[in-house]
């Protein structure tokens, strides 16, 4: 039996090894694990607080105190990245997770049963599909208020027939092979063969679907609070800061705007790149 | 053969179903099973021959409960069970009836252990605790020629052959009465197909199965059916014992299969229905 | 007219190199018919890609593979296009993947005729189509012209492939277990036809099946592959009728008989596959 354990062996390696390798993947690894240390630990390492600045330190350069300067209220920059990293990072989790529960729900039901209500919950996504994101989430604020949370539900509903579809074309794959029809013969439920055998079929997908909508989520979000829809002052956020900086930038200090606008931008791509070399991965995996 | 000293286990009469593709003005109804009447004595193979189309794997999903009939009545081990396909009633005729499919590859999902395939259905049908079910799974393993160690192993680490035991290992698992195969050894090379075949030939004997030998290969119907039945556009065309349906067809179409299956010194021809002159 | 000597391939280096095909040597004329036959994994789909030279990346290819006079290995990027446009023809077992899903049968018929005689009229190349369809048993040929490839049945399809080969006038056909996706009457049909395009197009094909029986009919001689190897060659007749080598003897003991049932004794070691 020497040759299943050679392919075993073979198999683990393909699961584990060269995950992420690459100097440029590292670097966005690396870029991430301190923005997340940042979100986590960033309030505790300064001594400043991040809503309440004094005037008097407006428009500090960077200095060993105030590490990236301060703003127009006088309030420590380094500080507000930080706190904003928080907020606009759960912000955007909070989408890619509700759009996977939202469009991974809608699409194994409507794998799963199939006929008259895939058909219902195809067209329910088409109809979805036809509204720009942004739109959608601007007429939820209209009509909810504007925060955060208004924000989030409504660029979730609005990326889930993204998710969906892609979720439902794999799903759909698995669910007409023998093994699902087997299962299904013995009588075993519709809900435990979909969490036993076509979940896990489906996870690269959703993983691959959850790092590209979490940049899309933070461009958008940011987007939202850059008009006032998204997360209010004086609370700090990402996006936030770039629009507060403005006033700032035709002062002649375009630090505000620059630090926060290069965060979002870093952020994303390193999730972009690394949401794509999963999925090329896992293209290679297949072939 | 005679019905009267022999039980009949499975017993088919009268099954009708129609499909409907398309929709709007392409709407069309196909169809899938006319008519189809057949029944198979305890421990005997019948199989069902034809080409795509003739509605030979429809019988047998309806059998299982894959698929519900327009009409007709199907009785399994003495009970009416034709009415609906609905989970519980799937579950209850799981017990009498099992099925192999064609595809090893999609017979066994490929993020498990192989030995899940069976002890899920040992899980379904048993109260065994996990120990018991591994034990019992390696027992069946056995029983269809496989090693303890494949049980640890994903279907891409075993052969098309193997697959295709595991899937009979599943299949009775549940300790059926009946299995449908469908296309059950087309898939594989002829000398694993002849493996597979000695294998459920050796398990219907020692077991007393019954099965429903789904095929387009009239040499392998030959090999194992006690019985045999054609099928052509959803009609039966012809059934009796093998000797009498494979060695003097009665009907035009069963001969035409015949005549085009490649044997040792067979010219292939064409069809008249062609109708070309060249 | 093509000539394999010494073929052999090895996948990878070192001790994972491992030996797709070895020693291989066949030879076809024009007119002539070779079967090449062998179960999955035997390496006679392989065979036919070191004469196409479509070779799986990391493979190192040996030996020689002689077209007319013409060494395939050696031939610039240029020619063997050139080769693989004009002179050989696949038929594979899937016939959509040799069709545009997105033009009409014509379309592939033609753009073969004028590939070949460059000269012809888009009309005289349909009347042409129109013949060729007809020689290849297709009642109408006006319709199935105006097709698309997903309106036509399986054997319908490989029919108009068929068709293609001839039209292109290629001499030399590899069909890759080409019936094997067909219905039994349909195999009969294409098989046959197969062989009246290739008699009188004075074709030579390259044969691939995995069923003996099939091979036999369909070709005058028989090459049986096992394990990247050829373990017997031979008129179509001597290899089904006394076969010599081990391997040939269980291929034939193995297929079931139509006539009779074979008693099936159980193989020592099953599930040593």
């Amino acid at each position: 039996m020497s040759a299943p354990a050679l392919n075993r062996r073979n198999a683990r390696r393909r699961r584990s090894g060269g995950a992420f390798s690459g100097p440029l993947a590292r670097i966005c690894l690396g870029w991430l694990a301190l923005v997340a240390l940042l979100a986590v630990l960033g309030p505790m390492i300064t001594p400043f607080d991040a809503t309440e600045g004094n005037i008097v330190d407006r428009y500090l350069p960077a200095s060993a105190e105030h590490w990236l300067g301060t703003d127009q209220a006088g309030r420590d920059l380094f500080t507000r990245l930080a706190v904003g990293a928080r907020s606009t990072i759960l912000a955007a989790l909070a989408v890619a997770g509700l759009t996977v529960l939202i469009g991974g729900t809608l699409a194994l039901v409507a794998v799963w049963f199939g006929g008259r209500v895939d058909g219902a919950i195809t067209r329910f996504l088409d109809f979805l599909f036809s509204f720009p994101n942004l739109l959608l989430a601007v007429l939820a604020v209209a009509v909810f208020g504007a925060g955060v949370e208004t924000a989030v539900v409504a660029l979730a509903i609005g990326f889930s027939p993204y998710t969906a579809r892609v979720i439902r074309s794999v799903a759909l794959r698995e669910r007409n092979l023998a093994y699902v029809k087997s299962a299904e013969l013995q009588g075993i439920s519709g809900l435990v063969i979909t969490f036993r055998h076509l979940l896990p079929n489906v996870k690269q997908q959703i993983l691959t679907g959850a790092s590209i909508n979490f940049g899309y989520a933070m461009i958008d979000l940011a987007a939202l609070s850059f008009l006032g829809f998204g997360v209010q002052p004086p609370d700090a956020d990402w996006g936030l800061m770039v629009s507060s900086g403005q006033a700032s930038l035709l002062a002649g200090y375009p630090q505000e705007s620059i630090f926060a606008g290069t965060c979002i931008v870093l952020t994303v791509a390193a999730l972009g790149y690394l949401g794509e070399q999963l999925g090329g991965r896992r293209a290679a995996g297949r072939a | 053969m005679s019905t009267s000293d022999t039980e009949q286990i499975v017993a088919v009469s009268n099954l009708f179903r129609t499909f409907t593709t398309g929709t709007g003005k392409s709407r069309r109804t196909v169809q899938a099973v006319q008519d189809v009447s057949f029944s198979i004595p305890r421990g005997t193979c019948l199989a069902v021959v034809g080409e795509s189309g003739s509605g030979k794997t429809t019988v047998a999903r309806m059998l299982v409960g894959l698929e519900s009939a327009d009409s007709g009545s199907i009785v399994l081990n003495g009970r009416e069970v034709s009415a609906g396909s609905s989970r519980r009633i799937r579950r209850q005729r799981s017990k009498d009836i099992q099925m192999v499919f064609q595809d090893p590859q999609g017979s066994l999902n490929r993020r498990l252990p192989v030995s899940s395939a069976v002890t899920e259905i040992l899980q379904a049908h048993t109260d065994l605790d996990a120990a018991a079910r591994r034990e019992k799974c390696l027992s069946l393993f056995a029983e269809v020629g496989l090693e303890p160690e494949h049980a640890a192993c994903y279907p891409d680490q075993l052969s098309g052959g193997q697959k295709q035991r595991v899937a009979i290992a599943r299949a009775l698992a549940a300790a059926p009465a009946v299995i449908v195969l469908d296309e059950a050894v087309s898939a594989l090379d002829v000398t694993v197909q002849a493996q597979i075949l000695a294998l459920l030939e050796r398990l219907r004997l020692e077991k007393q199965l019954t099965y429903l030998f789904i095929t387009h290969d009239l040499a392998v119907a030959r090999q194992v059916a006690d019985t045999v039945m054609v099928m052509q556009l959803g009609s039966v065309v012809e059934q009796g014992t093998a000797a009498e349906v494979l060695d003097s067809p009665k009907h035009p179409y069963t001969r035409q299969l015949l005549d085009s299956a490649p044997r040792p010194g067979w010219v292939p021809r064409r069809r008249d229905t062609t109708g070309v002159t060249s | 007219m093509l000539t394999l000597e010494n073929v052999g391939l090895v996948i990878g280096s070192g001790s994972s190199a491992k030996t797709l095909l070895e020693d291989i040597n066949l030879q076809v004329g024009p007119g002539e018919s070779l079967g090449l036959v062998g179960e999955s994994g035997s390496g006679k789909s392989m065979t036919l890609r070191s004469i196409l030279r479509t070779l799986p990346g990391g493979s190192v290819p040996s030996g020689s593979v002689r077209f007319r006079d013409r060494e395939i290995p050696s031939l610039s990027r240029e020619e063997l296009r050139r080769f693989r446009a004009a002179d050989v023809s696949m038929i594979s077992q899937n016939p959509m993947a040799a069709l545009n899903p997105v033009l009409r049968v014509e379309r592939f018929l033609i753009e073969g005729i004028q590939a070949a005689k460059p000269r012809t009229s888009a009309a005289e190349a349909r009347q042409t189509a129109l013949g060729l369809l007809a020689d290849v048993g297709i009642h109408d040929p006006e319709r199935c012209l105006r097709s698309y490839p997903h309106q036509l049945s399986g054997g319908m399809l490989q029919r108009v492939v068929i068709a293609g080969s001839v039209a292109r006038g290629s001499s030399l056909l590899l069909a890759d277990e080409p019936t094997t996706a067909l219905d039994v009457t349909t195999q009969s049909d294409v098989v046959a036809i197969l062989n009246e395009a290739r008699t009188e197009a004075g074709m030579a094909m390259i044969f691939v099946a995995h069923d003996l029986d099939l091979a036999a009919a369909a070709c005058q001689r028989i090459a049986v592959m096992n394990k990247g190897r050829i373990v017997e060659a031979g008129p179509a007749g001597e290899v089904l009728g006394s076969p010599r080598h081990e391997y040939t003897q269980m291929l034939v003991a193995s297929k079931p008989s139509l006539t009779r049932r074979t008693p099936l004794r159980p193989i020592p070691g099953e599930a040593a596959e």
